[in-house]
Protein backbone atom coordinates (compact mmCIF):
# COMPACT_ATOMS: atom_id res chain seq x y z
CA UNK A 1 0.00 0.00 0.00
CA UNK A 2 2.76 2.41 0.95
CA UNK A 3 5.29 3.34 -2.08
CA UNK A 4 8.79 3.71 -1.58
CA UNK A 5 8.90 6.97 -3.21
CA UNK A 6 6.29 8.86 -0.64
CA UNK A 7 4.97 12.19 -1.69
CA UNK A 8 5.80 14.85 0.50
CA UNK A 9 2.24 15.19 1.70
CA UNK A 10 1.87 11.59 2.17
CA UNK A 11 5.18 11.31 4.22
CA UNK A 12 3.62 14.49 5.92
CA UNK A 13 0.39 12.66 6.98
CA UNK A 14 2.38 9.58 7.97
CA UNK A 15 4.53 12.08 10.67
CA UNK A 16 1.50 13.06 12.02
CA UNK A 17 0.05 10.07 12.42
CA UNK A 18 2.79 8.63 14.07
CA UNK A 19 3.06 11.68 16.70
CA UNK A 20 0.08 11.32 17.48
CA UNK A 21 -0.39 7.24 17.44
CA UNK A 22 2.87 6.79 19.19
CA UNK A 23 2.74 8.33 22.22
CA UNK A 24 -0.57 7.54 22.33
CA UNK A 25 0.35 3.24 22.07
CA UNK A 26 3.47 4.20 24.26
CA UNK A 27 0.96 5.21 27.26
CA UNK A 28 -1.25 2.57 26.86
CA UNK A 29 1.22 -0.37 27.22
CA UNK A 30 2.58 1.84 30.38
CA UNK A 31 -0.43 2.26 31.79
CA UNK A 32 -1.08 -1.72 31.70
CA UNK A 33 2.50 -2.34 32.70
CA UNK A 34 2.77 0.27 35.64
CA UNK A 35 -0.85 -0.45 36.69
CA UNK A 36 -1.17 2.97 38.84
CA UNK A 37 -2.74 3.59 42.26
CA UNK A 38 -5.06 6.44 41.46
CA UNK A 39 -2.98 8.87 42.66
CA UNK A 40 -0.34 8.07 40.18
CA UNK A 41 -3.11 8.37 37.51
CA UNK A 42 -3.97 11.81 38.69
CA UNK A 43 -0.71 13.10 38.77
CA UNK A 44 -0.25 11.72 35.06
CA UNK A 45 -3.35 13.38 34.28
CA UNK A 46 -2.70 17.11 35.91
CA UNK A 47 0.68 16.42 33.56
CA UNK A 48 -1.03 15.91 30.69
CA UNK A 49 -3.61 18.90 31.25
CA UNK A 50 -0.54 21.45 31.99
CA UNK A 51 1.18 20.37 28.63
CA UNK A 52 -1.91 21.52 26.26
CA UNK A 53 -1.50 25.32 27.13
CA UNK A 54 1.82 25.17 28.15
CA UNK A 55 2.58 23.40 24.32
CA UNK A 56 0.20 26.10 22.68
CA UNK A 57 2.26 29.02 24.24
CA UNK A 58 5.24 26.94 23.23
CA UNK A 59 4.02 27.20 19.83
CA UNK A 60 2.90 31.31 19.76
CA UNK A 61 6.74 31.57 20.95
CA UNK A 62 8.27 29.58 18.26
CA UNK A 63 6.02 31.25 15.64
CA UNK A 64 6.97 34.65 17.03
CA UNK A 65 10.57 33.99 16.87
CA UNK A 66 11.24 31.51 13.98
CA UNK A 67 12.73 28.52 16.20
CA UNK A 68 10.55 26.16 14.21
CA UNK A 69 7.16 25.77 12.09
CA UNK A 70 4.76 22.92 11.43
CA UNK A 71 3.76 21.41 7.87
CA UNK A 72 0.84 21.38 6.65
CA UNK A 73 -2.21 23.51 6.83
CA UNK A 74 -5.22 20.61 7.53
CA UNK A 75 -6.65 20.13 11.09
CA UNK A 76 -4.41 23.26 12.51
CA UNK A 77 -4.37 25.74 15.84
CA UNK A 78 -2.39 28.56 14.27
CA UNK A 79 -0.11 26.52 12.37
CA UNK A 80 -0.12 23.94 15.44
CA UNK A 81 -0.76 20.70 13.87
CA UNK A 82 -3.98 19.63 16.27
CA UNK A 83 -2.88 15.81 16.17
CA UNK A 84 0.92 16.68 17.21
CA UNK A 85 -0.28 18.67 19.93
CA UNK A 86 -2.42 16.06 21.32
CA UNK A 87 0.64 13.47 20.78
CA UNK A 88 3.14 16.17 22.48
CA UNK A 89 0.62 16.25 25.53
CA UNK A 90 0.43 12.85 25.84
CA UNK A 91 4.41 12.25 25.52
CA UNK A 92 5.55 14.86 28.19
CA UNK A 93 2.22 13.88 30.18
CA UNK A 94 1.59 10.62 31.03
CA UNK A 95 4.33 8.72 29.11
CA UNK A 96 7.16 10.38 30.90
CA UNK A 97 4.87 10.42 33.86
CA UNK A 98 4.87 6.66 33.89
CA UNK A 99 8.49 6.66 32.76
CA UNK A 100 9.49 8.39 35.73
CA UNK A 101 8.94 5.73 37.91
CA UNK A 102 12.43 4.22 36.68
CA UNK A 103 14.18 7.46 35.51
CA UNK A 104 14.73 10.68 37.48
CA UNK A 105 13.13 14.46 36.42
CA UNK A 106 16.30 15.29 35.38
CA UNK A 107 17.38 12.07 32.98
CA UNK A 108 13.85 12.72 31.39
CA UNK A 109 14.51 15.79 30.71
CA UNK A 110 18.18 15.27 29.33
CA UNK A 111 16.84 12.55 27.09
CA UNK A 112 14.12 14.57 25.74
CA UNK A 113 16.81 17.33 25.15
CA UNK A 114 19.00 14.49 23.35
CA UNK A 115 16.21 13.21 21.19
CA UNK A 116 15.04 16.59 20.39
CA UNK A 117 18.34 17.75 19.12
CA UNK A 118 19.07 13.80 17.12
CA UNK A 119 15.60 13.89 15.54
CA UNK A 120 13.86 17.08 15.02
CA UNK A 121 16.91 18.47 12.28
CA UNK A 122 15.24 15.71 9.79
CA UNK A 123 11.38 15.64 10.64
CA UNK A 124 10.92 17.56 7.87
CA UNK A 125 8.33 17.80 6.16
CA UNK A 126 6.37 17.81 9.47
CA UNK A 127 9.17 20.31 11.31
CA UNK A 128 10.87 22.58 9.97
CA UNK A 129 13.96 24.02 12.34
CA UNK A 130 15.06 27.70 12.11
CA UNK A 131 18.46 28.73 13.14
CA UNK A 132 17.89 29.61 16.83
CA UNK A 133 15.67 26.41 17.31
CA UNK A 134 17.79 25.14 20.62
CA UNK A 135 16.92 28.05 22.31
CA UNK A 136 13.20 27.32 21.32
CA UNK A 137 13.70 23.35 23.13
CA UNK A 138 15.66 24.70 25.91
CA UNK A 139 12.28 27.16 26.16
CA UNK A 140 10.18 23.74 25.89
CA UNK A 141 12.18 22.25 28.54
CA UNK A 142 11.72 25.09 30.77
CA UNK A 143 8.29 25.82 30.14
CA UNK A 144 6.35 22.64 29.45
CA UNK A 145 8.15 19.02 30.28
CA UNK A 146 9.77 19.69 33.69
CA UNK A 147 6.93 21.97 35.02
CA UNK A 148 4.83 19.22 34.09
CA UNK A 149 6.80 16.65 35.71
CA UNK A 150 7.20 18.77 38.96
CA UNK A 151 3.37 18.92 39.06
CA UNK A 152 2.74 15.07 38.37
CA UNK A 153 5.83 14.50 41.29
CA UNK A 154 3.82 16.86 44.04
CA UNK A 155 0.33 15.41 42.89
CA UNK A 156 1.25 11.76 43.20
CA UNK A 157 3.67 12.62 46.56
CA UNK A 158 0.65 14.84 47.80
CA UNK A 159 3.47 17.27 48.82
CA UNK A 160 3.45 21.17 49.30
CA UNK A 161 -0.19 21.64 48.27
CA UNK A 162 0.72 25.52 47.57
CA UNK A 163 3.10 25.03 44.76
CA UNK A 164 0.31 22.29 43.11
CA UNK A 165 -2.25 25.35 43.68
CA UNK A 166 0.09 27.81 42.36
CA UNK A 167 0.92 25.18 38.64
CA UNK A 168 -3.46 25.04 38.60
CA UNK A 169 -3.90 28.68 38.43
CA UNK A 170 -1.34 29.00 35.62
CA UNK A 171 -2.77 25.58 33.87
CA UNK A 172 -6.42 26.67 34.43
CA UNK A 173 -5.14 30.21 33.35
CA UNK A 174 -3.70 29.07 30.33
CA UNK A 175 -7.20 26.99 29.39
CA UNK A 176 -9.23 30.43 29.87
CA UNK A 177 -6.95 32.73 28.28
CA UNK A 178 -5.62 30.86 25.73
CA UNK A 179 -6.82 27.55 24.84
CA UNK A 180 -10.30 27.73 24.59
CA UNK A 181 -10.51 31.26 23.37
CA UNK A 182 -8.08 30.55 20.40
CA UNK A 183 -9.96 27.06 19.58
CA UNK A 184 -13.27 29.30 19.73
CA UNK A 185 -11.90 31.54 17.53
CA UNK A 186 -10.00 29.44 15.12
CA UNK A 187 -13.15 27.12 14.35
CA UNK A 188 -15.04 30.15 13.96
CA UNK A 189 -12.88 31.53 11.40
CA UNK A 190 -13.13 34.89 13.31
CA UNK A 191 -9.51 37.26 13.24
CA UNK A 192 -8.06 36.68 16.92
CA UNK A 193 -6.98 41.02 17.39
CA UNK A 194 -10.89 40.77 18.44
CA UNK A 195 -10.25 39.16 21.22
CA UNK A 196 -6.69 40.18 22.11
CA UNK A 197 -6.41 43.51 21.76
CA UNK A 198 -6.73 46.92 24.00
CA UNK A 199 -9.59 48.17 25.61
CA UNK A 200 -11.56 50.69 22.71
CA UNK A 201 -14.59 52.02 24.61
CA UNK A 202 -15.33 52.43 28.37
CA UNK A 203 -17.24 48.90 28.46
CA UNK A 204 -14.67 47.46 27.43
CA UNK A 205 -12.63 49.05 30.63
CA UNK A 206 -15.11 47.98 32.81
CA UNK A 207 -15.30 44.46 31.37
CA UNK A 208 -11.64 44.05 31.41
CA UNK A 209 -11.96 45.67 34.88
CA UNK A 210 -14.21 42.77 35.99
CA UNK A 211 -12.02 40.18 34.93
CA UNK A 212 -9.34 41.00 36.70
CA UNK A 213 -11.74 41.32 39.50
CA UNK A 214 -12.91 37.71 38.94
CA UNK A 215 -9.25 36.30 38.29
CA UNK A 216 -8.12 37.79 41.12
CA UNK A 217 -10.88 36.30 43.63
CA UNK A 218 -10.30 33.14 41.40
CA UNK A 219 -6.73 33.23 42.68
CA UNK A 220 -7.35 33.87 45.97
CA UNK A 221 -10.12 31.33 46.76
CA UNK A 222 -7.33 28.38 44.74
CA UNK A 223 -5.08 29.83 47.47
CA UNK A 224 -7.19 29.49 50.49
CA UNK A 225 -8.32 25.61 49.63
CA UNK A 226 -4.19 25.17 49.47
CA UNK A 227 -3.39 26.90 52.37
CA UNK A 228 -6.12 25.90 54.73
CA UNK A 229 -7.08 22.46 53.06
CA UNK A 230 -3.91 21.53 51.92
CA UNK A 231 -5.67 20.38 48.24
CA UNK A 232 -6.31 21.56 45.01
CA UNK A 233 -9.10 22.77 42.73
CA UNK A 234 -9.03 19.63 40.89
CA UNK A 235 -11.62 17.14 41.42
CA UNK A 236 -9.22 14.24 42.41
CA UNK A 237 -6.80 15.95 44.23
CA UNK A 238 -9.16 17.98 46.28
CA UNK A 239 -8.83 19.71 50.05
CA UNK A 240 -8.62 17.25 52.92
CA UNK A 241 -11.26 19.02 54.47
CA UNK A 242 -14.39 21.80 53.84
CA UNK A 243 -12.92 24.81 53.10
CA UNK A 244 -15.35 27.74 54.74
CA UNK A 245 -12.81 30.65 55.10
CA UNK A 246 -11.80 33.44 52.59
CA UNK A 247 -14.08 33.76 49.22
CA UNK A 248 -15.78 30.36 50.49
CA UNK A 249 -16.57 32.46 53.79
CA UNK A 250 -19.07 34.49 51.23
CA UNK A 251 -19.93 31.94 47.97
CA UNK A 252 -19.80 27.97 47.78
CA UNK A 253 -18.45 27.77 44.50
CA UNK A 254 -16.36 30.45 43.98
CA UNK A 255 -14.14 29.29 41.50
CA UNK A 256 -16.63 27.61 39.56
CA UNK A 257 -18.91 30.91 39.24
CA UNK A 258 -15.87 32.65 38.08
CA UNK A 259 -14.83 30.54 35.02
CA UNK A 260 -18.47 30.96 34.06
CA UNK A 261 -18.14 34.64 34.38
CA UNK A 262 -14.92 34.96 33.52
CA UNK A 263 -15.84 33.39 30.15
CA UNK A 264 -18.92 35.14 29.90
CA UNK A 265 -16.92 38.79 30.03
CA UNK A 266 -14.34 37.30 27.43
CA UNK A 267 -17.17 36.52 25.14
CA UNK A 268 -18.86 40.17 25.90
CA UNK A 269 -15.28 41.53 25.48
CA UNK A 270 -15.04 40.07 21.90
CA UNK A 271 -18.97 39.93 20.65
CA UNK A 272 -18.17 36.21 20.55
CA UNK A 273 -21.11 33.97 20.69
CA UNK A 274 -19.02 31.17 20.43
CA UNK A 275 -17.62 32.01 23.69
CA UNK A 276 -20.58 32.89 25.47
CA UNK A 277 -21.73 28.56 24.42
CA UNK A 278 -18.74 27.73 26.55
CA UNK A 279 -19.85 30.80 29.56
CA UNK A 280 -23.05 28.34 28.97
CA UNK A 281 -21.33 25.23 29.29
CA UNK A 282 -19.65 26.08 32.01
CA UNK A 283 -22.49 27.48 34.01
CA UNK A 284 -24.25 24.47 33.16
CA UNK A 285 -21.04 21.90 34.72
CA UNK A 286 -21.21 24.19 37.79
CA UNK A 287 -24.87 23.95 38.20
CA UNK A 288 -25.39 20.00 38.03
CA UNK A 289 -22.24 17.75 37.85
CA UNK A 290 -19.96 20.14 40.37
CA UNK A 291 -22.96 19.85 42.64
CA UNK A 292 -23.67 16.82 42.65
CA UNK A 293 -19.91 15.78 43.25
CA UNK A 294 -19.69 17.71 45.89
CA UNK A 295 -22.85 15.99 47.38
CA UNK A 296 -21.97 12.65 46.76
CA UNK A 297 -18.14 13.01 47.49
CA UNK A 298 -17.48 15.94 50.13
CA UNK A 299 -20.86 15.51 51.54
CA UNK A 300 -20.77 11.77 52.50
CA UNK A 301 -17.00 12.24 53.17
CA UNK A 302 -16.98 15.02 55.76
CA UNK A 303 -20.91 15.09 56.67
CA UNK A 304 -21.36 17.85 59.69
CA UNK A 305 -18.69 20.38 58.34
CA UNK A 306 -20.43 20.08 54.52
CA UNK A 307 -24.00 20.35 55.85
CA UNK A 308 -23.11 22.78 58.50
CA UNK A 309 -20.96 24.87 55.94
CA UNK A 310 -24.21 24.59 53.03
CA UNK A 311 -26.66 25.36 55.54
CA UNK A 312 -24.93 28.70 55.56
CA UNK A 313 -22.99 29.76 52.47
CA UNK A 314 -24.85 28.63 48.80
CA UNK A 315 -24.17 28.87 45.19
CA UNK A 316 -24.74 31.15 42.99
CA UNK A 317 -25.24 33.51 45.80
CA UNK A 318 -23.13 35.74 47.06
CA UNK A 319 -23.28 37.21 51.03
CA UNK A 320 -22.34 40.67 51.92
CA UNK A 321 -21.05 39.30 55.46
CA UNK A 322 -19.18 36.15 56.21
CA UNK A 323 -19.82 32.86 57.36
CA UNK A 324 -17.47 32.58 60.34
CA UNK A 325 -19.15 29.44 62.06
CA UNK A 326 -16.04 28.69 64.89
CA UNK A 327 -14.89 31.01 67.56
CA UNK A 328 -11.25 33.60 66.28
CA UNK A 329 -8.36 33.96 68.80
CA UNK A 330 -6.47 37.19 67.88
CA UNK A 331 -3.16 37.35 70.15
CA UNK A 332 -1.56 40.85 70.05
CA UNK A 333 1.57 42.43 71.78
CA UNK A 334 1.59 44.58 74.00
CA UNK A 335 3.04 46.91 72.48
CA UNK A 336 5.04 47.93 69.66
CA UNK A 337 4.09 49.05 66.33
CA UNK A 338 1.83 46.12 65.80
CA UNK A 339 -0.08 47.62 69.07
CA UNK A 340 0.08 51.17 67.81
CA UNK A 341 -1.45 50.28 64.72
CA UNK A 342 -4.36 48.03 66.60
CA UNK A 343 -4.90 50.36 69.31
CA UNK A 344 -6.25 53.44 66.57
CA UNK A 345 -7.37 50.81 64.12
CA UNK A 346 -9.34 48.35 66.14
CA UNK A 347 -12.31 50.40 67.65
CA UNK A 348 -13.26 51.88 64.21
CA UNK A 349 -13.12 48.59 62.76
CA UNK A 350 -15.22 46.15 65.43
CA UNK A 351 -18.17 47.36 65.06
CA UNK A 352 -18.20 45.92 61.19
CA UNK A 353 -16.99 42.71 61.97
CA UNK A 354 -18.94 39.66 62.34
CA UNK A 355 -18.20 35.76 64.84
CA UNK A 356 -16.88 35.43 67.57
CA UNK A 357 -13.39 37.71 68.17
CA UNK A 358 -11.48 37.05 71.23
CA UNK A 359 -8.71 39.14 71.94
CA UNK A 360 -6.05 38.50 74.36
CA UNK A 361 -2.29 40.20 74.61
CA UNK A 362 0.33 38.49 73.76
CA UNK A 363 3.51 37.86 74.52
CA UNK A 364 6.81 38.68 72.43
CA UNK A 365 7.66 35.02 71.60
CA UNK A 366 7.72 35.98 68.06
CA UNK A 367 8.82 38.65 65.80
CA UNK A 368 5.56 38.83 64.25
CA UNK A 369 3.14 40.25 67.18
CA UNK A 370 0.07 39.74 65.79
CA UNK A 371 -1.71 36.18 65.67
CA UNK A 372 -5.11 34.96 63.96
CA UNK A 373 -6.38 31.38 64.90
CA UNK A 374 -9.32 29.45 64.46
CA UNK A 375 -8.41 26.02 64.74
CA UNK A 376 -12.13 24.67 63.99
CA UNK A 377 -11.21 26.09 60.48
CA UNK A 378 -7.78 24.62 60.15
CA UNK A 379 -6.58 28.97 59.88
CA UNK A 380 -3.90 30.55 61.11
CA UNK A 381 -1.82 33.71 60.50
CA UNK A 382 0.78 35.75 61.54
CA UNK A 383 1.36 39.68 61.13
CA UNK A 384 0.10 41.18 57.77
CA UNK A 385 -1.55 37.73 56.80
CA UNK A 386 -3.47 37.84 60.60
CA UNK A 387 -4.71 41.31 59.92
CA UNK A 388 -5.91 40.07 56.99
CA UNK A 389 -7.86 37.57 58.33
CA UNK A 390 -9.44 39.57 61.04
CA UNK A 391 -10.58 42.09 57.73
CA UNK A 392 -12.45 38.63 56.30
CA UNK A 393 -14.56 39.32 59.45
CA UNK A 394 -15.89 42.05 57.96
CA UNK A 395 -18.26 42.65 54.90
CA UNK A 396 -17.39 41.73 51.00
CA UNK A 397 -15.44 44.89 50.46
CA UNK A 398 -13.66 44.33 53.27
CA UNK A 399 -12.97 40.95 52.45
CA UNK A 400 -11.43 41.92 49.16
CA UNK A 401 -8.82 44.00 51.08
CA UNK A 402 -7.93 40.72 52.82
CA UNK A 403 -7.64 38.73 49.74
CA UNK A 404 -5.44 41.49 48.71
CA UNK A 405 -3.26 41.60 51.60
CA UNK A 406 -3.07 38.26 51.70
CA UNK A 407 -2.38 37.49 47.73
CA UNK A 408 0.27 34.80 47.05
CA UNK A 409 3.54 36.59 46.81
CA UNK A 410 1.89 40.26 46.99
CA UNK A 411 0.98 38.86 50.90
CA UNK A 412 4.32 37.58 51.14
CA UNK A 413 5.82 41.04 49.96
CA UNK A 414 3.92 42.56 52.35
CA UNK A 415 4.80 40.48 55.44
CA UNK A 416 8.41 41.65 54.85
CA UNK A 417 7.78 45.22 54.34
CA UNK A 418 6.10 45.07 57.80
CA UNK A 419 9.38 43.34 59.00
CA UNK A 420 11.60 46.08 57.12
CA UNK A 421 8.67 48.68 59.42
CA UNK A 422 8.76 46.86 62.41
CA UNK A 423 12.92 47.48 61.98
CA UNK A 424 12.59 50.97 61.18
CA UNK A 425 10.53 51.64 64.21
CA UNK A 426 12.54 49.81 66.63
CA UNK A 427 15.59 51.52 65.62
CA UNK A 428 14.28 55.15 65.04
CA UNK A 429 11.07 55.89 66.07
CA UNK A 430 10.42 53.51 69.11
CA UNK A 431 9.15 55.88 71.68
CA UNK A 432 11.80 56.01 74.74
CA UNK A 433 10.05 53.39 77.60
CA UNK B 1 -29.23 8.96 48.43
CA UNK B 2 -28.53 5.99 45.53
CA UNK B 3 -24.84 6.81 45.23
CA UNK B 4 -22.61 4.56 47.36
CA UNK B 5 -20.39 6.05 49.82
CA UNK B 6 -17.08 7.05 49.50
CA UNK B 7 -14.86 6.91 52.91
CA UNK B 8 -13.12 9.81 54.07
CA UNK B 9 -10.38 7.81 54.25
CA UNK B 10 -9.93 7.13 50.77
CA UNK B 11 -11.99 10.30 49.87
CA UNK B 12 -11.86 11.45 47.06
CA UNK B 13 -9.63 8.22 45.12
CA UNK B 14 -10.35 3.80 46.02
CA UNK B 15 -7.64 1.96 47.26
CA UNK B 16 -5.35 -0.06 44.94
CA UNK B 17 -3.94 -0.41 41.61
CA UNK B 18 -5.88 0.87 38.78
CA UNK B 19 -7.09 -3.16 37.21
CA UNK B 20 -8.95 -2.66 33.04
CA UNK B 21 -12.32 -4.40 33.58
CA UNK B 22 -11.81 -7.04 30.59
CA UNK B 23 -14.34 -9.14 31.96
CA UNK B 24 -16.97 -6.36 32.61
CA UNK B 25 -19.95 -7.64 29.64
CA UNK B 26 -21.03 -3.68 29.74
CA UNK B 27 -17.10 -2.57 29.24
CA UNK B 28 -16.87 -5.32 26.36
CA UNK B 29 -20.35 -3.98 25.00
CA UNK B 30 -18.88 -1.14 24.79
CA UNK B 31 -15.38 -0.71 23.29
CA UNK B 32 -17.59 -3.47 21.24
CA UNK B 33 -19.77 -0.18 19.85
CA UNK B 34 -16.80 2.20 19.32
CA UNK B 35 -14.83 -0.69 17.32
CA UNK B 36 -17.53 -1.13 15.19
CA UNK B 37 -18.44 2.60 15.03
CA UNK B 38 -14.86 3.28 13.52
CA UNK B 39 -15.04 0.44 10.64
CA UNK B 40 -18.26 2.10 10.02
CA UNK B 41 -17.14 5.24 9.76
CA UNK B 42 -13.84 4.36 7.94
CA UNK B 43 -15.69 2.63 5.68
CA UNK B 44 -18.18 5.23 4.75
CA UNK B 45 -14.90 7.22 4.16
CA UNK B 46 -13.32 4.85 2.00
CA UNK B 47 -11.79 5.37 -0.37
CA UNK B 48 -8.95 7.85 1.28
CA UNK B 49 -5.63 8.89 -0.10
CA UNK B 50 -2.73 7.68 2.22
CA UNK B 51 -2.15 11.76 2.39
CA UNK B 52 -5.47 11.71 4.34
CA UNK B 53 -4.70 9.29 6.86
CA UNK B 54 -3.52 11.55 9.43
CA UNK B 55 -6.98 13.19 9.02
CA UNK B 56 -8.65 9.82 9.92
CA UNK B 57 -6.05 9.17 12.62
CA UNK B 58 -7.28 12.22 14.15
CA UNK B 59 -11.21 11.95 13.37
CA UNK B 60 -11.51 8.26 13.59
CA UNK B 61 -9.13 6.51 15.23
CA UNK B 62 -8.05 8.21 18.02
CA UNK B 63 -11.34 8.74 19.31
CA UNK B 64 -11.73 4.87 19.01
CA UNK B 65 -8.77 4.73 21.01
CA UNK B 66 -9.90 7.04 23.95
CA UNK B 67 -13.23 5.19 23.60
CA UNK B 68 -12.09 1.71 23.88
CA UNK B 69 -9.76 2.96 26.79
CA UNK B 70 -12.46 4.71 28.62
CA UNK B 71 -14.96 1.48 28.43
CA UNK B 72 -12.34 -0.89 29.73
CA UNK B 73 -11.61 1.62 32.51
CA UNK B 74 -12.18 0.72 36.05
CA UNK B 75 -15.80 1.19 36.99
CA UNK B 76 -16.80 4.13 38.69
CA UNK B 77 -18.34 4.18 42.20
CA UNK B 78 -20.91 6.04 41.39
CA UNK B 79 -24.07 5.35 39.25
CA UNK B 80 -23.61 8.99 37.97
CA UNK B 81 -20.19 8.07 37.13
CA UNK B 82 -21.12 5.19 35.60
CA UNK B 83 -23.89 6.71 33.08
CA UNK B 84 -21.30 9.06 32.38
CA UNK B 85 -18.39 6.63 31.33
CA UNK B 86 -21.23 5.01 29.07
CA UNK B 87 -22.44 8.23 27.36
CA UNK B 88 -18.92 9.24 26.78
CA UNK B 89 -18.19 6.23 25.24
CA UNK B 90 -21.57 6.40 23.06
CA UNK B 91 -20.45 10.42 22.59
CA UNK B 92 -17.09 9.08 21.00
CA UNK B 93 -18.81 6.61 18.94
CA UNK B 94 -20.97 9.17 17.46
CA UNK B 95 -18.26 11.96 17.23
CA UNK B 96 -16.09 9.48 14.57
CA UNK B 97 -19.14 10.88 11.96
CA UNK B 98 -19.09 14.30 13.55
CA UNK B 99 -16.61 15.53 11.07
CA UNK B 100 -16.30 19.49 11.75
CA UNK B 101 -18.98 19.22 14.16
CA UNK B 102 -16.73 17.83 16.41
CA UNK B 103 -15.33 20.78 18.36
CA UNK B 104 -19.17 21.64 18.90
CA UNK B 105 -19.61 18.28 20.35
CA UNK B 106 -16.15 18.60 22.83
CA UNK B 107 -17.33 21.94 23.60
CA UNK B 108 -21.39 20.47 24.68
CA UNK B 109 -19.62 17.85 26.93
CA UNK B 110 -20.99 19.75 29.86
CA UNK B 111 -24.17 18.67 28.56
CA UNK B 112 -23.79 14.62 28.94
CA UNK B 113 -22.50 15.06 32.63
CA UNK B 114 -25.61 17.10 33.33
CA UNK B 115 -27.89 13.98 31.48
CA UNK B 116 -26.29 11.96 33.78
CA UNK B 117 -26.85 13.69 36.65
CA UNK B 118 -30.85 13.97 35.37
CA UNK B 119 -30.91 10.27 34.72
CA UNK B 120 -29.93 9.60 38.54
CA UNK B 121 -32.35 12.26 39.27
CA UNK B 122 -34.74 10.33 37.55
CA UNK B 123 -34.47 6.75 38.27
CA UNK B 124 -35.32 6.81 41.82
CA UNK B 125 -38.75 7.72 41.10
CA UNK B 126 -39.05 4.40 38.83
CA UNK B 127 -38.24 2.47 42.36
CA UNK B 128 -34.43 1.05 41.09
CA UNK B 129 -31.49 1.85 43.14
CA UNK B 130 -28.01 1.73 42.49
Amino acid sequence: MIDSSLGSDELLALQRTAFLLGPAVAAGVLLLICRPQPREAVSAMVAFLWQLPALLLLHLLASHFGWWSFGGSRNTLLGLPIDVWIGWAIWWGPVAVFLSRWLSLPVIVAASIAIDVATMPVLSPLVTVGPNWLVGDAMAMTLCLAPGLWLARLTRTDRDAKRRAMFHVLGWGGYITLVIPLCVFSYLGRPLADLYRLPATAMDWVLVGVGLLLLFIGVAATAEFARVGNGTPIPFDPPKRVVISGPYAFMANPMQIISAFFMAVLALYARSWGLALIALMFAIFDTVYATWYNRVHIALAMPEAWSSYRASVKEWRLRWQPHVPGEAEITISPSGPARFVWDRVWPLLSRRLRGRLTIRDGSRATFLRLTYRRPEDGVEDHGVMAAARILEHGPLPLAVLAWLLRFPYFGGAMQRLSLVAILVWRRTLQPAS
Amino acid sequence: MSDSAPLLASYPLRDGALQPAWRNRRSQILAAAAVAAAVLAIVLRSPFALSEIDDVTLRIVFPTALAFVLAFAPTPGTRVGRTARDLTVLGLCLAVFAGDLLPVMLASYPLVLMISVLIDWVRPARGSSA
